[in-house]
């Protein structure tokens, strides 16, 4: 077959499998540049090889000798892959790579190609009939080179495939010699890559961290509720056209704590939890604060002068803290079911979540979202400025200097580098991300660093903390009179509704709780259908049946969403082990009656234990006003 | 010359296994590092025959010899790994076992090439 026929061919079954990319790829070849240059050669032994050049090099793709030596090799590292596994392959101008992966695995894949260059991409097509390999596995073609194919679309192929548990049977491989003929693209593919696969550990280590106190949390704190106020209230009363001033608490912040007595009554001061006490004691009252971490001791925020400052927070954040808090609560929605279905009542607006992970984005998050057009940061260090991991005053009076010779060094802001660790660096790429992200929304949005050390955050001003209050609060502005117009979002008959449905917490549990033994049942039902020497398929799809609207039952139930976390272990190993294939239905049946009976048992433990504990929160309660 | 075509096999072989196992980007480096042995034995090898072989097969094997060295040459420049993995482990590595092959066989030195 010639060359055009098998291009075409290919076309053709690229648009069968993804509708509209025939023409996307036509589009691209029709527009293509003189960038990438396609040298083909002949191997010693007659296979076709590429030599290609770009403005960044010229280097083959395949070798002379043994083109399809290495491509052998590596098939052979990656071995027994899982059924659906997904497999990121970078390049596919050593075509030996694709070939073995697809032409030789055993088992279906999902194979995500990127190519750089769509010249080598067209190149591929029409030389290599994809339409048997299309066939046996799932495998998406993209190249950066093809509209619609940017880093957006690449990003989320990655995140919908890869989760904390595929992670073990993902692949991700780049060709040898694409990070020199495409550095940019490689590095942005490789740290898309990893980017997604450090949010899933975090993801799933968050959970695990506060799987413990997560519903203790939840309960106790959703008793604030009926009093509390919503941040979508904020965009009414507070003027957007003064500075909001973040303080986080990194040690940078013993430079210029007392640069900010000149910023009350400028600036919506909003600090992180940490950083209460040393302002509290260097004369600084923050205008709110804001907590988010479920395990936040309260000796951080114990403080008589801190306890009617109004609070940011969720409703999983530390409940010993929110109980000891008597001022104004502001809750945002965080997506727990029975809580939005609350808000929903009074507040339409959805999508008002904290974003990036640590207190200090989220409070950054906020005054984006309420429409503050410039932001100063103080105390962001997200680095180790002085050795330092926090400001003096938080954790301890003086907080020790810690050894940060091994530790990974940054560009900083005022230093040339400094030493930062992992969780800082991800929420540095957050800012980084995030900042650009509003300010290609609002090409008006600022955001001023006048952290006094630490890392340098991109598109930022960097100035001292004193030139920043000079420049950009001139304005006065009363804050609490501002929030003082507000009514909490629940009064009248909606506070009693509210009330009421806090109050049958403890029944919903027990609702969970028996229709979670039901499923339970039901698939020990189908392990015994399964386990006959001679399975009845009527009995098999019956029970099947039965199970999928009563798991259906329990996966929809309010309650199951705090079950479902508080077991994230279990769900991490069914999640693992679902895409393992087995020899027979009837084994497949099994395994899967044994795994569903024992996670819908510990569903229904969960339940159980919830709502004993919500009987102690709700029973008796009665909220004051 | 038998330790030094030892040495220089054993070095190219652990540049390959990081190359094909490992995804080590260090061939250019690692394959620099060596450039000395591989020149000398090139001069070893390209000052004439005194293998007991056919001027034909000596004159085919200096040829091969210096398509290795050419790719080996044109490959470190531009920074190309598959080159040069390609020339020095499926080239340079089995040009090298020609002469180790032979003790690999009989277990007896005297059959590598006598040094000139």
């Amino acid at each position: 077959m010639g060359q055009k026929e098998t291009y075409l061919r290919n076309l053709e079954t690229l648009e069968r499998h993804y509708p509209g990319m025939r023409d996307m790829i036509e589009k691209g070849r029709k527009s293509l540049g003189e960038e990438v240059k396609v040298m083909a050669e002949e191997a010693y032994d007659g296979t076709r090889i590429l030599r290609v050049r770009t403005a960044d090099g010229e280097c083959y793709l395949s070798g002379k000798r043994e083109p399809r030596g290495p491509a052998r090799e590596w098939a052979r590292t990656l071995g027994n892959l899982q059924e659906n596994a997904p497999v990121f392959l970078m390049g596919v101008g050593d075509p030996a790579y694709l070939e073995e992966l697809a032409g030789h695995a055993g088992r279906r894949l999902v194979i995500v190609v990127y190519e750089p260059s769509l010249r080598i991409l067209l190149d591929f097509l029409e030389r290599h009939e994809i339409g048997g390999w299309m066939g046996r596995h799932t495998i998406v073609f993209c190249s950066g080179e093809i509209e619609g194919m940017s880093w957006g679309y690449m990003r989320s192929i990655i995140g919908r495939l890869v989760s904390y548990g595929t992670l073990p049977l993902t692949r991700f491989f780049v060709l040898q010699n694409y990070d020199v003929l495409f550095p940019e693209e490689t590095l942005a593919f490789v740290k898309a890559c990893n980017e997604t696969a450090v949010n899933e550990m975090v993801q799933f280590n968050t959970l695990h961290r506060f799987e413990g106190v997560y519903v203790k949390n939840l309960f106790a704190n959703s008793r604030h509720l009926c009093s509390c106020y919503k941040t979508t209230q904020l965009p009414s009363v507070i003027p957007q056209d003064i500075p909001g001033i973040v303080v986080a608490a990194g040690p940078s912040l013993n430079r210029n704590i007392g640069d900010l007595r000149d910023a009350k009554g400028r600036a919506l001061i909003i600090a992180v939890d940490t950083a209460i006490k040393p302002l509290l004691n260097a004369g600084v009252e923050p205008d709110m604060y804001v907590i988010v971490d479920a395990k936040k001791p309260l000796s951080l925020v114990e403080d008589e002068r801190a306890r009617d400052i109004p609070l940011v927070t969720t409703v999983d954040a530390a409940s010993e803290v929110l109980d000891y808090h008597r001022g104004m609560k502001f809750f945002a929605n965080e997506g727990v079911w029975f809580v939005d279905r609350l808000f929903a009542r009074r507040d339409k607006e959805a999508g008002t979540a904290m974003e990036g992970g640590s207190v200090a984005t989220a409070a950054f998050t906020l005054l984006y979202k309420i429409g503050i057009q410039r932001v100063i940061l103080v105390g962001q260090d997200l680095a180790f400025t002085g050795n330092r991991s926090h400001a003096d005053g938080t954790f301890e009076e003086r907080m020790p200097e810690e050894d940060t010779s091994r530790f990974l060094m940054v560009e900083g802001n005022v230093e040339e580098k400094v030493p930062t660790r992992g969780d800082f660096q991800i929420y540095l790429n957050w800012y980084n991300s995030y900042i650009k992200g509003c300010q290609e929304h609002d090409p008006d949005f600022r955001v001023i660093n006048a952290t006094e050390g630490g890392a340098k955050i991109q598109n930022t001003e960097v100035m001292t903390l004193r030139d920043a209050i000079r420049k950009e609060c001139g304005k006065t502005v009363d804050i609490q009179a501002c929030l003082g117009r507000l009514r909490p979002l629940f009064e009248g008959e909606d506070r009693e509704w509210a009330i009421g449905e806090l109050k049958k917490i403890p029944d919903s549990c027990g609702e969970l709780q028996g229709e979670a033994e039901e499923a339970a049942a039901l698939y020990r039902k189908l392990g015994a259908v399964c386990g006959k020497p001679t399975m009845s398929r009527k009995a098999y799809l019956g029970v099947l049946k039965k199970l999928r609207r009563q798991v259906g039952k329990v996966e929809r139930h309010e309650m199951y969403q705090l079950a479902n976390q508080s077991l994230n272990a279990a769900r991490y190993i069914i999640q693992n082990e679902q895409l393992l294939t087995y020899d027979s239905v009837q084994e497949e049946g099994m395994e899967i009656a044994r795994k569903g009976a024992l996670y819908m048992e510990s569903v229904a433990r969960c339940a159980g234990i919830f709502q004993e504990y919500a009987r102690q929160v709700f029973d008796g309660w009665e909220p004051g006003e | 010359m038998e330790g030094l075509i030892r040495e220089l096999h054993q070095e190219l072989y652990s540049m390959s296994v990081g190359y094909l196992y490992y995804r080590s980007r260090k061939a250019v480096e690692e394959v620099t590092g060596v450039l000395p042995k591989i020149r000398e034995f090139a001069e070893w090898f390209l000052s004439g025959n005194q293998f007991g072989i056919g001027a034909e097969d000596y004159r085919g094997l200096s040829a091969t010899l210096l398509g290795i060295l050419e790719d080996i040459a044109d490959a470190i420049p531009r920074k190309d790994r598959v080159l040069l993995h390609d020339a020095a482990a499926y080239g340079l590595m089995g040009f090298l076992e020609l002469f180790l092959e032979g003790e690999k066989e009989d277990g007896a030195e005297g059959d590598l090439p006598a040094e000139s």
